[in-house]
């Protein structure tokens, strides 16, 4: 007979079709693991970046803008021209001024917001009524239109219609600032708001040379904010305009936000490894009930090109085939953990065609590519020692898999990997953290295998002492945990590994989840009081008793200052090669205060408190707020020269604090002994501690008869920051419970493959006369030593992952939680093992002819 | 075995295995049950053994009836009065030689299990072997060691299923000699089924199984 050259493309897809048909059971569990590992994959990055977007649109709204620039006056053309060559730019000019109501009898201060056209780059204005602003601040019946704040209209008793008078023109109040996008986190301290028009502010002569106005330009960029900064500072070196990021304008909730998204990339990690070692053990399975069908093609003679085309494509057609429904279930799973999740995520969930293929459409992709791509990773060694299998096998009644994959195939699995390492790498939105994890994933490895040589040894040894004698069912646990199929290995080698990375992701979470819980705390001061004098601290402690006699009031003086020297050194010259701390340390005020009646919740990192004053003559003792000082290269021991009203302060820095919540926005960069301020005093900040009903009150009281006190009520802010806090914890939340319940399920199906061997050693042991009971107490023992190494082994080695990650790259203590990384493991291993064994119980009651059948 | 009856639900409905089957085997004699595939030779093994139940009729191994054992009272007997040879062997591939010969006393909780084993492999010429995986071990050494494994324990009853089927003629004619001499020293009864007729020959007795009933040969 003549032999074509090959066989026909359209018969081995055929024939790759309907052999994987053949085997629909054993398909499932391969589906399954493989639809489970992608299932996670995409839904952890689709809420990812569903979380991550929303988010980016909160933020940027709550300043505006990607990045803000102040200055005293407007922005020289060619920095305007560079800003508009790399994005958009909104300005609102900012003055403080007073305002005087119709009649004339009462002044107020307030501050006149312009903003421009283009105002505000992210985020809404709610106005009431709800009209556009152009509208509302245009010249009507020969009188400007001006939006105000509501607390102003409630304490002057302005409303809708009034007329108010602003420098040399009138003005007719059009409508109620309900929310601005910008104001919410945005700790200032003027007076409470009045939005006009551009043309309007000319009629008012307000603007002149050498008027004392803010010119805040908001910047909207698509560059990468730091690579941005970085350009900015290059092309205008020698600028002082204040530059603001949000992370800057609000360091605690950008912190939390931070460490949010760090966990979440850790635990998307830690769920793809889980996946593909479901997908590596369903794999093994499929192809090793596939020998037989291998050695007999091969005996009849089909080429061993058509064999390894039969076998890729029946991989690429069920790697496909689960990408596609495990991408499809993921972002269905994203979708409702988003529907579920409500307002948490519904605040400003970006829209539009680009976002919805970005959120769905290319993750689905992904997921495809992706499932493809692991299964053949995780095929490919499986693959290529069943295809290196001998015939001869056949003649001999079990065909055996090759003891070791031939070279070439070797290689291949090696470039395939780097490659699935590069593209997960590339994939996943650290690769940073990513490059980190594979090497814990390594070292985890290598200390599991010596765990298991040693484990091997452990059981030979009992197995042939005492402690196994007339004991059968010790002696088969024992055995099943050396002998050559032990399933030790492979076990505990996916379960060792996928429960230590889930005892590290739980103790992580759990951190970062009280960290944010934390953040604001139970009992916050619900009135700020800025601008207070020395004299006028009794009043307002009567007043405040009379009012509220359950409110509790604490005042601290605030000194601005301004850094002058380190070590005696001057900080330009210090500082010349740094430009961005440079320009930080000469352009920020320094808020120094006391210690005693601190709201601020202060944590020290580093150094410690003094219990006495500095000796006399030598500098006073200080503390310094951690991000100031680490930005400064300070550390305990330094000496620094603060300079205010002409006076210079010098302090040696005994501790470096942090501040944990985010209850008043003081924010002070030091804390010096007492009495080393007292001769600077000039003003005091305040805490009121009292309801928000009362704290209403306390603000009309205050207008009333202390009126230059600014007043803040932290409600609001509070609120912000929490919502903002809530929607990322739902987030992280949502994708570890995703995470670990996914895991469970690759877990148990990783598991159920050692099914068929159980199974058989069962029927066995009862055709040679062993009860059930006592089977099944073999096969509990040999499970509750897994159980047991797995759990203690994982909650080790995943402390040991979980503590300095929590510690380097959250900054957050978590030591504490390791009992809680214990129960989840010990749960997640029982359940897992259980969960799996639990059918081989089962079907232990199976006629065991299988035996007798040779079947 | 008195007026057996084997019946297997399937989808197109009920299949007859064993019809009418009645059969009387004395202590300590040799029987081989010869017949074509799908006769129901293997369905015969295993009502012997216990571990299928017929859908009516009537066991007795000695004065023991197995239908009116429960699940554990049936395992206690297999591990006391049975032995069984399967054409694969049926090692446990974890368990050493030694570990393997041994399984049935450790199973009937007995002491000295391994002195025992020690003595049976070395009745089957496996002294050498004791510490091999079946992995480790030839087709003919491996029912060698499945053979000690179904006679340490002195079964009454010995149950064969083809034990020569997955060795060379050889190999396959030492091993029968090895059953057959432990056989006659053991006096257990033996039950072989086979299609090999040098196997049969072997036998004092011998009946013929075909579409489900059995005749004498």
């Amino acid at each position: 007979m003549k032999r074509e050259s090959s066989t026909k493309p359209l018969w081995l897809l055929n024939f790759a079709i309907s052999d994987l048909r053949s085997r629909l059971s054993a398909l499932k569990v391969f589906l399954a693991c493989l639809i489970l590992g992608v299932t996670l994959v995409a839904a952890t990055a689709s809420l990812y970046g569903f979380i991550e977007q929303s988010l980016l649109a909160d933020t940027r709204a709550l300043l505006g803008g990607d990045v803000e620039l102040d200055s005293g006056e407007p922005l020289p053309d060619d920095v305007l021209e560079w800003i508009l060559a790399t994005g958009s730019v909104s300005l609102v000019r900012e003055f403080d001024t007073i305002v005087s109501d119709r009649d004339g009898d009462g002044f107020f201060r307030a501050e006149i917001l312009v903003p421009d056209a283009a105002y505000p780059l992210y985020g809404a204005l709610e106005l009431t009524p709800d009209e556009p602003r152009k509208a509302l601040t245009a010249r009507n019946d020969n009188l400007w239109g001006a939006i105000i704040d509501p607390l102003l209209a409630e304490r002057q008793s302005l409303s809708v219609g009034d007329q108010i008078e602003i420098g040399a023109a009138t003005f007719r109040i059009s409508g109620l600032i309900q929310k601005q996008p910008d104001r919410s986190l945005n700790a200032n301290w003027r007076g409470l708001p009045i939005m006009i028009s551009e043309q309007a502010v000319e009629s008012t002569g307000l603007i002149r040379p050498g008027s004392r106005i803010d010119y805040e330009y908001r910047v909207q960029t698509d560059q990468d904010l730091d690579v941005w900064l970085e350009e900015f500072e290059r092309a205008f070196p020698d600028t002082r305009w204040d530059i603001t990021t949000f992370a800057e304008r609000s360091e605690r909730i950008s912190e939390r936000l931070d460490q949010i998204a760090t966990g979440l990339i850790l635990v998307a990690f830690t769920t793809l490894f889980i996946g593909g070692l479901g997908v590596a053990n369903s794999i093994h399975a499929y192809l090793d009930e596939k020998l037989g069908t291998i050695a007999t093609l091969q005996t009849l003679g089909l080429r061993r090109k058509s064999l390894v085309g039969i076998y890729l494509l029946q991989i690429g057609i069920l790697g496909s085939l689960a990408g596609l429904i495990g991408g499809g279930i993921g972002l269905g799973l994203s979708a409702v953990a988003i529907g579920l999740a409500g307002d948490a995520f519904a605040l400003s969930g970006p829209d539009g065609a680009g976002h919805w293929l970005s959120l769905w459409l290319v993750p689905l992709l992904l997921s495809w590519l992706f499932a493809v791509l692991t299964a053949y990773v995780f095929a490919l060694p499986a693959l290529a020692r069943a295809l290196a299998a001998s015939p001869a096998g056949l003649f001999r009644g079990e065909v055996q898999a090759a003891p070791h994959e031939p070279r070439g195939w070797r290689i291949a699995s090696y470039l395939l990997l780097a490659l699935f390492v590069a593209a997960t790498l590339f994939w996943l939105p650290s690769p940073h953290l990513g490059f980190l994890f594979l090497l814990a994933v390594i070292l985890l490895w290598g200390l599991l295998e010596g765990l298991i040589k040693g484990l091997r040894r452990a059981a030979k040894t009992l197995e042939d002492s005492d402690y196994a004698d007339r004991k059968f069912a010790r002696r088969l646990a024992l055995a099943n945990l050396h002998g050559p199929d032990s399933p030790l290995r492979a076990i505990l080698l996916s379960l060792g590994t996928a429960l230590t990375l889930v005892v590290a992701c739980t103790m992580m979470v759990t951190t970062l989840l009280r960290a944010i819980e934390t953040t604001i705390p139970a009992e916050s001061p619900a009135l700020i009081l800025y601008d207070v004098f020395p004299d006028q601290r009794q009043p307002l402690q009567a007043g405040f008793e009379t009012l509220d006699s359950s409110s509790r009031l604490e005042l601290l003086p605030l000194v601005r200052s301004r850094l002058a020297t380190i070590n005696r050194q001057p900080i330009a010259e210090l500082l010349a090669d740094n430009p961005e701390a440079r320009r930080e340390a000469m352009g920020d005020e320094y808020k120094l205060s006391y210690l005693s009646g601190n709201p601020e919740r202060l944590e020290l990192v580093e150094g410690a408190w003094w219990s006495a004053p500095a000796p006399e003559g030598a500098p006073v003792f200080m503390a310094m707020e951690d991000r100031e000082a680490y930005q400064l290269g300070l550390g305990v021991g330094d000496e620094v020269e603060f300079t205010a009203q002409h006076r210079t302060i010098n302090a040696e820095i005994r501790a470096i604090y942090r501040q944990k919540g985010l209850q008043t926005r003081f924010w002070f960069e030091g804390i010096l002994e007492e009495g080393a301020l007292d001769e600077l005093i000039s003003l005091y900040v305040g805490a009121v501690y009292q309801s928000d009903e009362a704290a209403k009150a306390s603000q009309q009281w205050l207008s009333q008869n202390i009126p230059n006190v600014i007043t803040l009520r932290t409600a609001d802010w509070l609120e912000t920051a929490g919502a903002l806090l809530n929607k990322a914890a739902a987030g992280l939340a949502a994708i570890a419970a995703v995470s670990l319940l996914a895991s469970l399920l690759v877990l148990s199906s990783v598991v159920s493959v050692s099914r068929r061997r159980q199974l058989y050693v069962a029927n066995l042991l009862h055709c040679l006369g062993a009860r059930h009971k006592a089977i099944q107490q073999s096969m509990l023992l040999e499970t509750g030593l897994l159980t047991l190494l797995a759990t203690a082994f994982a909650t080790a080695l995943g402390a040991l992952i979980a503590l300095p990650v929590a510690d380097l790259a959250l900054k957050l203590p978590a030591g504490d939680l390791w009992w809680l990384g214990a129960l989840v493991a010990g749960a997640v291993s029982s359940a897992a093992l259980l969960g799996g064994m639990l059918p081989t119980l089962r079907a232990m009651r199976l006629n065991p002819a299988v035996l007798l059948q040779d079947s | 075995m008195n007026d057996i009856h084997l019946e297997y639900p399937t989808e197109s409905g009920k299949v007859s295995v064993l019809n009418n089957v009645s059969l009387r085997v004395s202590p300590g004699e040799a029987l081989a049950i010869t017949g074509p595939s799908g006769s129901g030779k293997t369905s015969l093994l295993l009502l012997l053994s216990g571990l299928q139940r017929p859908t009516s009729g009537e066991i007795l191994v000695g004065d023991q009836r197995l239908g009116d054992m429960d699940a554990d009272t049936l395992a206690d007997w297999r591990s006391e009065h049975l032995g069984i040879i399967f054409q694969s062997f049926h090692l446990l591939p974890g368990l050493t030689a030694l570990g393997n010969v041994s399984l049935p006393l450790e199973i009937a909780g007995q002491a000295k299990t391994r002195d025992r084993a020690l003595s049976m492999l070395e009745a089957v010429g496996l002294s050498h072997r004791l510490q091999h995986y079946p992995g480790q071990l030839s087709g003919g050494e491996q029912q060698r060691v499945a053979i000690a494994r179904s006679l340490i324990h002195h079964p009454s009853l010995l149950l064969g299923d083809e034990p020569t089927g997955n060795l060379d003629q050889e190999t396959g004619e030492k091993v029968l000699s090895l059953l057959f001499d432990l056989h006659r020293k053991s006096k257990s009864t033996l039950l072989l089924v086979t299609h090999d007729e040098r196997v049969a020959d072997r036998c004092q007795h011998r009946v013929r199984m075909d579409g489900g009933r059995l005749y004498e040969a």
